[in-house]
């Protein structure tokens, strides 16, 4: 069926209508998504001095924006890793006695690496890079010499 | 005096199709009219949800540095402080408790068959906001419990395919909840849902007005009519001046307490719970992966909502088995993860 002038009209006008809310709604919604973390967020941070960390004990930061756990093993060895739960975002606890994380809201189980022990978390903790400066103690992203 | 203030109105907007269709509306009364009471006491409590809000609004501060001291300053303070965040923490619970059982009494009534099926759309859709109310409300205070809740539910959606990063974003206004997450959360909580619940209450109710209450198809040939004014109307002021009665009770014998302010990098505290209202979704989560629960509750939300077009057989006046043992399944599932995850506290 051919179309009618009206019917044309009608057409270009919702048209018009259509990219016109385009328009409207892409700067509304670009507004809304947060802009993305600065680049030059700092990739390597001091965290503690060693005198601070007894052995078997957790120390709690913030990290790429992000809660962060630092833990001296009963060996005197450091282990830093993300403490936000990789199953809904919780931060985890540590646990001296056995030596691995635990998440109080869904009860995911990690151990000293990361590790998933027990879900429901499915992904392990990511793990991050301690190096010592004397007595103080660095926590970074990349493996570089403090 | 009251004759003189009519008369002044009426000569100059003409009242009388208002007053006519006040003095010929009728209810229909049968044996389960009881139910359709938690519709108004519903509308009743959500007014006194604005009208407290509102008061909070005068004195809280949505900012991480000072959300939490200006709750506790509203609570220790501010003459009857404490008694208006009562009114409104208990106000939110009753509010959750009416719709739920609003709900669930229009469903196995079947009042949402054919010509109410965008009623209960509707009433669905303000079901959510009201549940969308609670949750952006209860990070205001900046409280351990609430920020841990918050950080669960905006990560909730992470699982979903494609839009989950983005809509987690949106909502967390950053990478992780703070600042950002508070002001996003305040403007939700009092502009954006008050506006879009004005809307959708108004429609819902517009439209229990235009098609009147529903009878249950086992009450066909048993109801009779009550004048709406003063009868009915007199008789929903009663339940709302009831429903007022034990939320002032509830507020004062219980009031609302305010949980330490929030260190966003210790850990979350053992035996952390979501609210009883979530608790079916928190002990689903905790039972499956996420991806399985999403995937369960978002599909059994559609199903319910799509219920109307889903169930022939009531839209036809005959009795539809399967959906009131549906509704009954839906109901148990809730009611029995609610009541584990109240049970069960893994402290290790």
């Amino acid at each position: 069926m051919a179309t009618n002038r009206r019917q044309f009209l009608n057409r270009v006008l919702t048209a018009g209508v259509t990219v016109l809310a385009g328009y409207v709604v892409y700067p509304v919604i670009r507004f809304l998504i947060p802009p993305s973390v600065s680049s030059d967020e700092p990739t390597k941070v001091f965290v503690t001095t060693t005198d601070e960390m007894k052995p078997n004990s957790a120390k709690f930061f913030r990290f790429l924006d992000r809660p962060a756990v630092l833990v001296r093993l009963p060996n005197g060895d450091y282990k830093a890793l993300s403490a936000k739960c990789t199953h809904l975002g919780c931060t985890v606890e540590f646990k001296p006695a056995k030596d691995f994380f635990y998440c109080n809201c869904h009860g995911s189980e990690f151990d000293i690496n990361g590790k998933v022990l027990k879900g429901p978390a499915a992904l392990p903790l990511p793990v991050y890079v301690v190096s010592l400066s004397g007595n103080k103690i660095f926590v970074s992203i990349q493996n570089r010499i403090a | 005096m009251k004759k003189r203030i009519i008369n002044f109105f009426d000569e100059r907007i003409d009242l009388a199709p208002i007053r006519n269709w006040v003095r010929h509306k009728t209810i229909s009364q049968h044996k389960h009219s009881f139910w359709y009471y938690f519709g108004g006491l519903a509308l009743f409590l959500i007014t006194v949800q604005i009208i407290t809000g509102i008061m909070l609004a005068f004195y809280y501060s949505p900012n991480p540095a000072t959300a939490n001291e200006s709750v506790r300053y509203i609570m220790e303070r501010v003459h009857y402080g404490w008694l208006i965040r009562s009114i409104h923490f208990w106000g939110a619970n009753f509010l959750v408790a009416v719709v739920f059982v609003h709900m669930f009494s229009t469903y196995f009534m079947k009042a949402y068959r054919k010509p109410r099926e965008m009623m209960w759309i509707l009433g669905i859709l303000i079901l959510g906001l009201v549940l969308a109310f609670s949750f952006t409300g209860y990070l205001l205070p900046w409280t351990t419990l609430s920020y841990f809740a918050t950080k669960v539910g905006v990560n909730t959606p992470l699982v979903i395919p494609g839009i989950g990063g983005f809509l987690a974003r949106i909502m967390q206004g950053g990478a992780d909840v703070g600042a950002a997450t508070l002001t996003r959360m305040f403007t939700l909580h009092t502009v954006v849902l008050p506006l879009t619940a004005l809307i959708l209450i108004s429609l819902h109710v517009l439209l229990s007005q235009i098609l009147g209450t529903s009878v249950p198809l086992s009450q066909k040939g048993y109801t009779e009519q009550t004048r709406f004014f003063p009868d009915f109307v007199m008789r929903d002021a009663a339940v709302w001046a009831g429903g007022f009665a034990i939320l002032l009770a509830f507020a004062t014998i219980f009031p609302a307490n305010l949980g330490s302010k929030v260190n966003p990098v210790m850990p979350a505290p053992p035996g952390i719970k979501p609210e009883w209202y979530f608790l079916f979704v928190f002990q689903t989560l905790r039972t499956v992966p996420e991806i399985v629960a999403m995937g369960v509750i978002t599909l059994g939300a559609l199903i319910w909502l799509l219920v109307p077009f889903l169930d022939k057989k009531s839209s036809r006046g005959e009795k539809s088995r399967f959906f009131t043992l549906f509704g009954l399944a839906v109901l148990v599932y809730m009611v029995a993860m609610t009541i584990t995850a109240y049970i069960t506290t893994e402290v290790h």
